[in-house]
């Protein structure tokens, strides 16, 4: 069992998830609880916002009760809480009130002495707010207690999302713990990051493969989301930085952006173009979508409407985080190579990164250090990720090596291809000359008036090889003397000149050809389109008659539209349920002794390369039916 | 009606420029119609065209100048009663989707067998009928045939024009309302052996046969036949 390592792997994230280590939070002088909760705050819920501030600040008492919960599933209206606080001591004390509130929110804080407002913060989107302020996702508030000093702490929320209220009071030694354990927690998240970021780019620069080049976008991006997200790192690098000019609406780019990159990488670098396309689409959608909210940005902050602009997107980013993990489940589950890794790394931080958004909305309450999570799973994304990207670099050497001699054989082609021409076209005039002096030789009997029998049938027959030989180099120099290029055809000609082709083993073999094209002309490389039907009908021909099938028979029916789709079937047997994944791989061939398995995959890469279509197989009640779209 | 009949007293036109085939098809060709006149390129083919020749045009599609399909397509500005018919060394479909609008009674991969040959010039008699190319009205009541050389009107006996006549007539009809020098008609005619009169008294005969206007003489210059009103 290969999933057993990885489980334990699961469980040691989650294991270490649950022992991450809380803020140490033990306040002496009296005050024992640091986290005010429900049994500290008192709550006044204000649904239409239409109570006046100034009556509840100038001692409103009368409107707040104790809180019974700290989460408020109000989308719309007001947040009031009051708290108070009293230094017992004969020494002055320096408290630190971290509000730990929703980005999304508006937050105002008010000092309060006797009913009278000594000093009011203001935190949130409506406005620019300065590094001393807030930090970060932390309403960041010192207070000043003299000795034995009362002051009330009168908080306003105002959010479109639910409000959750965590507020968090320390001194200054714990103050610094708190940082001390922040900052390293999130130091490894940096130093994952930041792992990631110089081996992708150097994966980038050695293998020219855009996906690598995705992935160190998508960890600058989160760099810079953590850098100036997370609270202590945000406040300790800032006197050296211009991040609170960068901070500006750091919360509304980064996140987008990082899914941008992110939906980018996955249709990359597991190549779900051709592997799988409806994945593909959704991937893109899911770049595109969050890529016109991100557009959308400048309405919102210039019509001064951000809390507008919050709701949606806190209603699409979860929604896209849930397109990219199921993405990474049917990535895992089709067996894409390194798809396990994935999941295991991106899902790990998928899941994470909802949990948090669920935390911060208000959703559910996760323990504090559901936060912790973040770093936690980037770690691990970092291992995981290295594991899926071994597989990618054995990939593309294979992929690299299968191309040399994809391109071998198909120059191979080519050069016969002008060589049979020269050669045909040599063919074409001794057989036009003989076929006129026959002619010549029967005007002349006619107008002698000779008819005997005998020789009038001779000459007929020799007439009658002339033109059957003539019709076959004309089918094979029209064949072998296309150029290569991209203009206005008929596909049903492109289609007879491939028949033409093999009219002879079809008679051999006794092989019904039935041909069904309502297509008209079209736009494309016909030479490569002809290439590939004889490599499809080449190949169903050979399983016919190594089957030895009764009633042979071959049908290309194709339509024309927006995509041309083309339809080979054969009524072979099809394909052995186990080999249809491996068929297009080079060197893979059930033609006993006869295939070098080169076809079908040339046949893939022409299509890839020079129609920029699709070839796939599937097999229907009676045989193999290739599709190919382009 | 025996359709290959019709083909004895008839001209092919003949453009190719391989040699070999040329002369071939020359020689099967000449067992069915009066003459060929075989030319290796298209501005050749064009030129004896313009001067009357070719009853049947016949056009190889490679050919230095001018391509078969280009001289079929410059042929077909001025006439579509003329049955063209193209043969090419290797069927290409795209040409053949190009030729569509020149109205070719066959289109034919070298070489060509007794039979093809055969059905390719029934083809063109049938063309030059459906085209009304073989009977021509020259007046009122009044048809010429241009293959038997009858004149026939309503009510009246058949009349049948001597040689002579039946050539003028034919390149008179052919270039109608078109000024033909003398000196191009007696060459075209006689070959120079002939007297100062030898003209005059031909178009005389044959203008005593058609009824109305017909022939015109134009200051002297030459003649030509103008359309009846």
């Amino acid at each position: 069992m290969k999933v057993l390592p990885y489980s334990f792997l699961l469980a040691g994230f989650f294991v270490l998830l649950g022992l991450s280590p809380a803020p140490a939070l033990t306040l002496d002088q009296g005050l024992t609880r640091a986290v005010l909760d429900s049994s500290q705050l008192q709550v006044y819920v204000d649904r239409d916002s239409a109570t006046p501030a100034d009556e509840i600040l100038s001692g409103g008492e009368r409107y707040f009760e104790t809180g019974a919960k700290n989460t408020y599933p109000y989308s719309a209206g007001t947040i009031w809480t009051r708290v108070s606080l009293t230094n017992g001591s004969d020494q002055p004390l320096t408290l630190h009130l971290l509000n730990d509130f929703v980005a999304h929110d508006q937050l105002d804080l008010y000092l309060i002495e006797s009913a009278k407002l000594i000093k009011a913060y203001r935190f949130g989107d409506t406005r620019q707010v300065a590094a001393g302020e807030v930090i970060n996702r932390f309403a960041n508030v010192h207070i000043e207690l003299a000795a034995h000093q009362t002051l009330e702490v009168v908080t306003r929320y105002h959010s479109t999302s639910p409000v959750h209220i965590k507020m968090i009071l320390l001194d200054e030694a714990g103050y610094a713990r708190f940082a001390v354990t922040d900052l390293s927690i999130w130091g490894i998240f940096i130093g994952a990051l930041l792992a990631l970021a110089i081996y992708n780019l150097m994966m980038f620069a050695s293998l020219r493969n855009v996906a690598f080049l995705y992935y160190v976008l998508n960890s600058l991006t989160n760099l810079y989301n953590t850098l100036t997200g997370s609270g202590y790192i945000y406040a300790w690098l800032s006197p050296w930085l211009p991040l609170p000019l960068l901070n500006l609406s750091y919360n509304k780019i980064a996140p987008p952006l990082g899914i941008i990159f992110m939906s980018l990488f996955i249709i990359s670098f597991f190549e779900l173009k051709k592997r799988c396309f409806w994945l593909y689409r959704m991937n893109l959608a899911n770049a595109v979508i969050i890529a016109i909210l991100l557009i959308s940005l400048p309405l919102f902050h210039f019509s001064e409407k951000l809390l507008v602009y919050n709701w949606i997107s806190s209603l699409l980013l979860p929604l896209s985080l849930l397109v990219m993990l199921v993405s990474a489940l049917v990535i895992a589950w089709k067996k894409l190579f390194g798809g396990v890794y994935f999941l295991l790394g991106a899902g790990l931080f998928f899941v994470a990164t909802l949990c948090y958004i669920l935390y911060f909305v208000g959703l559910t309450d996760f323990p504090s250090s559901i936060i912790y999570a973040l770093p936690l799973s980037r770690a691990a994304e970092a291992i995981f990720f290295s594991m899926a990207l071994g597989k990618k670099i054995k990939m593309i050497e294979a992929e690299r090596l299968e191309n040399a001699l994809l391109v071998e054989e198909s120059n191979k082609f080519n050069s016969t291809s002008s060589l049979l021409a020269g050669i045909l076209h040599q063919f074409k005039q001794p057989l036009i000359y003989l076929g006129s002096e026959l002619l010549n030789l029967r005007a002349a009997r006619f107008k002698a008036g000779l008819g005997d029998h005998q020789t009038e049938r001779s000459l007929e027959q020799m007439e009658a090889q002339v033109t059957a030989m003539n019709t076959l180099v004309g089918n094979f120099y029209s064949f072998y003397a296309q150029q290569t290029r991209v203009e206005k055809f008929a596909l049903r000609s492109a289609i007879d000149k491939v028949t033409g082709l093999l009219d002879s083993s079809l008679r051999a073999w006794h092989i019904e050809l039935r041909v069904n094209c309502d297509a008209d002309t079209i736009r494309s490389d016909e030479k490569a389109l002809t290439q590939i039907l004889l490599i499809l009908l080449e190949n169903a021909i050979a399983v016919l008659q190594e089957r030895q099938v009764e009633h042979p028979q071959i049908r290309i029916d194709c339509r024309s539209g927006a995509q041309v789709e083309i339809l080979v079937s054969d009524n072979g047997g099809g394909i052995v349920p186990g080999d249809i994944d491996k068929i297009f791989n080079l060197h893979y061939s059930k033609k006993q002794a006869r295939g070098l398995g080169i076809g079908l995959s040339l046949a893939r890469k022409l299509v890839e390369d020079k129609l920029d279509g699709r070839l796939s197989v599937k097999n229907h009640p009676e045989g193999a039916c290739f599709f190919l779209t382009f | 009606m025996n359709y290959l009949e019709q083909t004895r007293n008839m001209t092919v036109l003949l453009a190719e420029d391989d040699e070999i085939f040329r002369a071939s098809l020359t020689n099967s060709l000449s067992v069915f119609v009066e003459r060929v006149v075989a030319v290796a390129d298209g501005a050749a083919a064009l030129e004896q065209f313009s001067a009357g020749v070719g009853d049947i045009v016949i056009l190889d599609i490679d050919m230095p100048l001018l391509s078969g399909l280009d001289v079929a397509r410059k042929l077909r500005e001025t006439d579509s009663t003329t049955p063209i018919f193209i043969v090419t060394a290797f069927n290409d479909s795209e040409t053949l989707k190009r030729a569509i609008p020149l109205m070719l009674v066959e289109y034919m991969v070298k070489p060509l067998t007794f039979d093809q040959l055969q059905s390719a010039l029934v083809g063109s008699v049938k063309y030059l009928v459906k085209q009304g190319g073989l009977t021509i009205r020259i007046a009122q009541d009044t048809v010429y045939d241009r293959l038997s050389g009858e004149i026939r009107s309503a009510g009246a006996a058949p009349l049948l024009l001597p040689k002579r006549e039946k050539q003028l007539l034919d390149i008179l009809l052919k270039n109608r309302n078109r000024l033909l020098e003398k000196s191009y008609l007696e060459e075209y005619l006689f070959e120079f052996d002939c007297s100062e009169t030898s003209l005059k008294n031909l178009v005389y005969r044959l203008k005593k046969k058609l009824p109305g206007e017909g022939i015109v003489n134009v200051r002297d210059l030459g003649y030509m036949f103008v359309d009846g009103k």
